[in-house]
């Protein structure tokens, strides 16, 4: 009986330590950031300390330490030992305490999380991808510091890119006016036009066809793919037209849906018209791209793999053995859909194609601009934020950008001479060396892009020799660059809706619920209609219906007011 | 000495041959066999392929030659693997966090579990049901996290086997193990004979419980092996990686992200580097656990029938 009671208690007791401990532990989560955003730093109080130059180098006198955030891709060996980072500590006197992620996004997304939420995190982030969402939150809870003073007064090519590039600083100032994060400026020219459409210029060749101009053209050539023969094999194994929906801009509708109306996924499907918002995916002109998608698909000019099929099984299609089966196929550059490597030739069969003019005389081509999320911030541990500033500042220098993506003078590149071309066929500046490493193998000699630079258009396109040879593998900038300028620029649409705009937290938080719910609706509709699921006919109005259902009113008003906002303030 | 248990499968297994088999039955028996040919098929298929990828070169994998064996013969996916740094490293520490947590968890679960199942044990229930409260509750990711950085133990070796050391659920399997297949009348006579616990556990207990140790080194050897979690986590010293954390940045290719593209080259380089590595890494990964798998197998079975049947 006494024993029986005695447990009782124990038991009640033992209870009793597990509730507080778990109320505990539940208050102390909650305070984490808090109290993070509470804990002194001593923010530009110090001024950057006795030994800190404001300009020249070292950065300061006397070494000191920094921990740094950024993920360790695949093809560097070890960050610690690396040639730049060696390099970057000799020259300003900063050594920098590595705290590593995989470099993988979905690992460093979540590891950054973690580091912010608990607590635990470095004095600077080099590589942290700090969404907009982000730098807002945790620079108005005081976490990362606004940099706004410090680039004024420590910064001048953080400065002159600012006025180089128009939209920089206006993408990366949070509606508060501050500046929370740095971006790694890459202006990569072809990248914003890359819905392009790879045609086997040798099969056009062979049916005495050119290049298609029209929608019309366009289902005449593949019409001519699918039924003449064009590799010559006897079998009707060709596939006229095939994508996937994973790879990079490898979807048939991009390309497709442009010459009925402007259609840009990416950016939520946003067109602007004089200031205002508004959506492609209900307008006369989509239902029409439907329309023209749904006949394709019907006559079985697109491949029936096409809107579900991974890159993986894009590529096997595009390398099918002893002859090409793929006639056209959308993709950001040939690589996605089929071998890439020195000593591949099937590539040089396909060459991209301007965009196509819809019966309506219209002729888009997607646009894909924007900053991307920024990489470097300073956090309020931080000593000496000055001349943590200083560090990105050197990184944005045409130095530091070279050094920390090419590595070292002599070894991996070299200045280039007279006959050397960029690719816009005019007078490099250098010359990458021919690496040893190559394929398969890690190299320790540059970040490879990790961490903060600005490469802008101009010095990508002029600093460095590239082929003129297009169909080399060292020409593919050239080709690329060609292709673009040549074929789509001018197609994107006068007026467009920015992809880098703050939101507050309250609009993010109600886009996160609403922009899932929309894309898959618009991405099952869109599928419904070209696979003739649903008939566009009938079941139109219906579709339109939905689409305000599910908030497509809503999500663009969010949008509208977030850009009137910006736009007010300027 | 013959065990009781053996004995008897091997009359079961005789007894088919001595009956007549009638023509129905011979049916029956062929479309089994059919049966299971085409299932063994349908699992060996992908493996076989894997297998001959990883011995063929890049371009004749990624152009759907290979279908079944080897095209092209090569060991360079081999070649690379071995000289990357990185996999190196990360294969050597995979190999300790499973040796060592391995056996740093057989031998808690051990002690946790065998007291459990004694019903002379004071408290046994409370403590039993402590244990599986932490299966249904737990704190969370940034309370855990913050528990394993005040002791000191972020950016070790330890993290990787300290905090997910004991799983309740093993614990529950091998008491329940122990509560069937030990007697306490065992212990007792033991005990007469003046036998201590320590030495009962050292001697009787753990000898007659093979099957159950084998399915704990099995369960928590794949884990340790698969571990990634942690290791993204509490790491930040890439010289500490384990494999999987390693395989993952190379095998996922990260989704291109247009400002990220410094030129296209480089993307060939990656795919390149992805294509080449691929199957060679995978069966370099793989190896280990199914080394390990055939050597516990026997014991497989039998100790996780036991387990969940009377549990």
């Amino acid at each position: 009986m006494g024993s029986k009671r005695t447990g009782r208690t124990w038991v009640s007791a033992v209870l009793i330590v597990f509730i507080a401990m778990f109320a505990i532990g539940c208050t102390s989560n909650s305070e984490v950031p808090a109290g993070s955003s509470t804990s002194p730093s001593g923010t530009g109080s110090t001024g950057g300390g006795a030994d800190f130059n404001a300009t020249g180098f070292p950065i300061v006198k006397n070494k000191i330490e920094m921990s740094a955030f950024a993920p360790q891709s695949a093809n560097i060996a070890d960050l610690n030992t690396n040639w730049f980072t060696k390099y970057l500590e000799g020259k300003t006197n900063i050594h920098l305490n590595w705290q590593l992620v995989p470099g993988e996004t979905a690992a460093l997304n979540e590891k950054k999380q973690l580091l912010l939420a608990s607590g635990d995190y470095p004095d600077i982030f080099m590589q942290g991808n700090l969404t907009k969402e982000e730098q807002l939150l945790y620079g108005q809870q005081g976490v990362l510091l606004p940099l706004n003073k410090l680039i004024d007064q420590y910064a001048p090519n953080i400065k002159q890119a600012f006025k180089d590039i128009p939209y920089l600083e206006k993408a990366i100032t949070a509606p508060d006016g501050n500046i929370y994060a740095i971006p790694s400026v890459n202006e990569c020219y072809h990248c914003q036009f890359s819905a392009k459409m790879w045609v086997n210029t040798k099969w056009l060749q062979k049916l005495g066809l050119s290049a298609p101009k029209t929608t019309d053209d366009f289902y005449n050539m593949l019409k001519a793919f699918k039924e003449k023969d064009p590799n010559g094999n006897g079998k009707a194994d060709e596939i006229a037209l095939t994508g996937s929906p994973t790879g990079w801009h490898t979807d048939v509708e991009s390309f497709i849906m442009n010459a009925f109306v402007y259609y840009n996924a990416d950016n939520n499907y946003f067109m602007m018209n004089g200031g205002k918002l508004g959506t492609s995916v209900d307008q006369p002109g989509f239902k029409k791209g439907l329309q023209f998608l749904n006949k394709l698909y019907a006559e079985g000019l697109i491949d029936k793999e096409a809107f579900t099929q991974k890159s993986d099984a894009l590529s096997q299609k595009g390398n099918s053995p002893d002859v090409a089966i793929a006639g056209a196929i959308p993709a950001g550059w040939f690589g996605e859909f089929t071998d890439a490597s020195p000593t591949a030739t099937r590539h040089k069969d396909y060459d991209p194609i301007a965009p196509l003019t819809g019966p309506d005389g219209i002729s888009f081509t997607p646009h894909y601009i924007g900053i991307g999320n920024s990489v470097f911030a300073v956090t309020n541990k931080n000593k000496n934020p000055e001349a943590a500033i200083r560090l990105a500042d050197y990184l944005y220098s045409d130095e530091g950008t070279t050094l920390s993506n090419f590595g070292e003078e002599g070894r991996n590149w070299v200045k280039a001479e007279a006959t050397d071309k960029n690719t816009r066929g005019t007078a490099a500046k250098f010359k990458v060396k021919e690496t040893s490493y190559g394929v398969g193998q890690v190299q320790n000699d540059h970040w490879n892009q990790m961490g903060p630079g600005l490469r802008s258009s101009e010095y990508r396109e002029t600093a460095y020799t590239a082929s003129q040879d297009i169909y080399s593998m060292d020409g593919l900038e050239t080709r690329l660059y060609k292709a673009t300028k040549e074929l789509y620029e001018g197609h994107q649409p006068k007026e467009e809706f920015p992809t880098d705009i703050f939101l507050t937290n309250e609009q993010a938080n109600q886009v996160k619920q609403l922009k899932p719910i929309i894309t898959d609706y618009v991405k099952q509709s869109m599928l419904q209609f070209i696979m003739g699921a649903k008939s566009i006919d009938k079941d139109w109005d219906a579709y339109v219906k939905g689409l305000k259902d599910s908030g497509m009113d809503q999500f663009i008003q969010i949008y509208q007011d977030a850009y009137d906002k910006m736009n007010k303030k300027k | 000495m013959i065990h009781p248990e053996q004995s008897l499968s091997l009359e079961v297994r005789k007894r088919p041959s001595r009956i007549h088999e009638n023509i129905v039955d011979r049916l029956y028996l062929c479309g089994v066999y059919l049966f299971l040919t085409v299932c063994l098929i349908i699992v060996a298929y992908p493996l076989i392929y894997i297998v001959s990828s990883s011995f063929s070169s890049s371009s004749a994998v990624i152009s759907g030659k290979v279908w079944l064996l080897p095209v092209e013969p090569t060991l360079r996916g081999y070649k690379a693997v071995f000289q990357n740094p990185q996999i190196v490293t990360g294969y050597s520490n995979s190999l300790f966090y499973l040796f060592f947590g391995t056996l740093l968890s057989v031998i808690l679960t051990i002690t946790a579990a065998y007291p459990l199942s004694r019903k002379s044990f004071y408290g046994r229930n409370v403590i039993t049901a402590l244990f599986i409260f932490t299966m249904l509750f737990n704190g969370g990711l940034i309370p855990y996290y913050l528990t394993v950085k005040g002791m000191g133990m972020l950016d070790t070796r330890w993290a990787m086997i300290i905090p997910g050391a004991i799983s309740v659920w093993q614990v529950i399997l091998a008491r329940t193990f122990f509560q069937t297949s030990i007697p306490s009348e065992l212990t007792e006579a033991a005990h007469l004979d003046g036998c201590s616990d320590f030495k009962f556990l050292l001697r009787i207990v753990i000898p007659l419980s093979k099957p159950i140790i084998a399915v704990l080194v099995l369960m928590y050897a794949i884990g340790y092996w698969n571990s990634y979690f942690e290791a993204l986590i509490f790491l930040k010293s890439a010289k500490l990686y384990p494999l999987q954390l390693i395989l993952r940045n190379i095998l996922i290719l990260n989704s291109i992200d247009p400002t990220m593209v410094k030129d296209v080259k480089e993307l060939a380089d990656r795919q390149g580097l992805k294509e080449l590595l691929k199957y060679s890494l995978i069966i370099v990964a793989s190896a280990p656990v199914l080394i390990l798998y055939p050597f516990v197998q026997q014991h497989f079975v039998k100790g996780l029938l036991i387990g969940s049947l009377k549990g």
